[in-house]
């Protein structure tokens, strides 16, 4: 019984990494026995390598860096924002009416297309890129706000009503706490896109962080630091994403068990 | 008279698809009396307790509470809903003090009040679990306390036990009566159980199918405790559940 639950248990911890290890594998076989150019297509060893040098020259905690104060930036201005809006919009039908059409018109605007005037407007450097960022994640923050306020269960507010609670009483103590859930919802899409949005900032308003790494390197034909680049990325987002839940799981503790994450 | 319901009338919606849930409603409430309303479903029971509790206007007619008319909800009406609606991000224990703090009262008299709320309706040992954590029958305890620790002199309560299995049903209602013979608030209290409404009222009232009119009030007047095995309990269940009967069959 002990045994074969600890192999069980072994088994789940292997099993996220076999497709990424027998993908590397399949890589460096085939472009050993492929005979093509290692300079343009270099196996995953060539990879690691380029990997090691760029964190022992520093270059890649710089570029880590760099990005990632993009992102707290343009992130925060976004949540500072974008949440007493959606709450307003959620809670008051008459600002519903005056910002959801701006909001809607705006939303489907892809960051890429924002560049060109962000550049012109702005320059190349951090303000674009901040901007970026803001730009792509204030939407999902603000919808998501606004949704959660208003499907807070009706009888939640006449619990309150009916013992006598003010409006802004009830606002505080029901309809805030009851739309967090969606407010982290929210706030937990706009990292992914938070982090997109820089690397894609990156590659053409910016010359720092992780896409300018991939764009620098495309342009001295370093195929081998353009991968190490995109492995950084992937790990970098994967880490974001995991702050947030963790964040989210401690906030909405009440929640454990409740909702299907 | 407690509450008085002068000629309440309630439409939903407006014109030819327009619904009247209640016509013309007329009905008097003593002070500390248990009343049960009964009536198939649509006959706008709920929504007489929703106008009494001010969460509902009528469409015209009014609601008297000691001779004054109710304008909007109050501290001095609490209400029990079906869905025990309580807050989800709050353990038993805040979800009872919720009332309290509504009122700005101090912390110590809040932990102590609710510490007695939590001890007589058995949920002392709950008192941080969140709700979701609890069963059906615990969650409905836990906010008859939080709506019976603002002393509220009228309990609306809207089918409480309805989604409670049979078992939690009957010794919830036990409880129900210990505490309000205690107290004797005024209660009106919808159900469409005719066990539920023999057991717990004073008096009982069976409104018509929509729109709800009173058809019969009948003072209910057992010995408590009441036994739901006994001859003078089958007789008034075979009387109500006829009159209820013919009241779905008029229009079936």
């Amino acid at each position: 019984m002990a045994a074969t639950s600890r192999w069980k248990h072994v088994t789940l911890r292997v099993l996220p990494l076999l497709i990424p290890l027998l993908f590397m594998l399949f890589w460096e076989v085939a472009v050993r026995l492929g005979g093509g150019n290692t300079i343009l297509m270099p196996p995953p060893s060539q990879v690691l390598l380029a990997l090691v040098d760029l964190i022992r020259s520093g270059t890649l905690f710089d570029d880590i860096s760099a990005s990632l104060i993009r992102v707290a930036a343009g992130y925060a201005l976004s949540v500072v924002i974008a949440v007493p809006v959606g709450l307003a919009m959620g809670y008051s039908t008459l600002t519903e009416r005056l910002l959801s059409s701006t909001v809607n018109g705006l939303r489907p605007i892809p960051a890429s297309a924002w560049i060109p005037i962000s550049i012109i407007l702005m320059g190349i450097g951090e303000r674009p890129a901040v901007f970026l960022v803001f730009i792509g994640t204030v939407w999902s923050i603000v919808l998501n706000t606004s949704h959660g306020v208003r499907n807070v269960p009706k009888h939640l507010i006449w619990v309150a009503q009916t013992m006598g609670a003010s409006n802004a009483f009830i606002f505080r103590k029901v309809i805030f706490p009851a739309a967090l859930p969606a407010v982290f919802t929210g706030m937990r899409i706009a990292v992914g896109i938070a982090f997109t949005n820089v690397i894609v900032a990156e590659l053409i308003a910016v010359r720092s962080g992780l896409g300018y790494l991939i764009t620098e390197a495309r342009m001295i034909v370093r195929g081998d630091i353009v991968i190490a680049g995109m492995v950084a990325i992937g790990v970098v987002g994967y880490a974001l994403d995991a702050v947030v839940r963790y964040v989210m799981s401690r906030v909405l503790r009440w929640q454990r068990g409740l909702v299907v994450e | 008279m407690k509450i008085e319901a002068r000629a309440i009338v309630k439409r939903f919606g407006e014109g030819e698809t327009g619904v009247t849930a209640l016509d013309g409603l007329d009905l008097a409430v003593p002070e500390g009396q248990f009343l049960c309303v009964l009536g198939p479903s649509g006959c706008g029971k709920s929504t007489l307790l929703f106008i009494t509790a001010g969460l509902e206007k009528a469409t015209s007619g009014q609601i008297l509470l000691d001779g004054r008319p109710v304008v909007g909800p109050g501290r001095d009406r609490g209400m029990l809903f079906q869905q025990f609606a309580l807050f989800p991000w709050r353990t038993a224990r805040q979800n009872i003090e919720f009332g309290l703090e509504v009122q700005g009262r101090p912390k110590s008299e809040r932990n102590e009040q609710t510490s007695r709320w939590l001890a007589m309706l058995h949920l002392s040992e709950f008192a941080n679990a969140y709700p979701h954590q609890l069963s059906g029958g615990m969650q409905q305890r836990i906010a008859i306390a939080r709506l019976l620790i603002n002393e509220p002199e009228v309990l609306l309560m809207d089918e409480p036990f309805a989604a409670l299995d049979a078992q939690t049903r009957t010794v919830l209602g036990e409880e129900l009566v210990r505490v309000w013979q205690e107290t004797r608030r005024t209660v009106l209290f919808v159900t469409h159980s005719v066990d539920e409404a023999i057991f717990l009222a004073d008096r009982l009232i069976v409104m018509t199918r929509r729109p709800g009119r009173i058809k019969t009030d009948l003072s209910i007047e057992l010995a408590r405790p009441r036994d739901p095995g006994s001859d003078e309990f089958n007789r008034l269940r075979r009387e109500v559940t006829h009159l209820i009967r013919s009241e779905v069959d008029d229009f079936a």
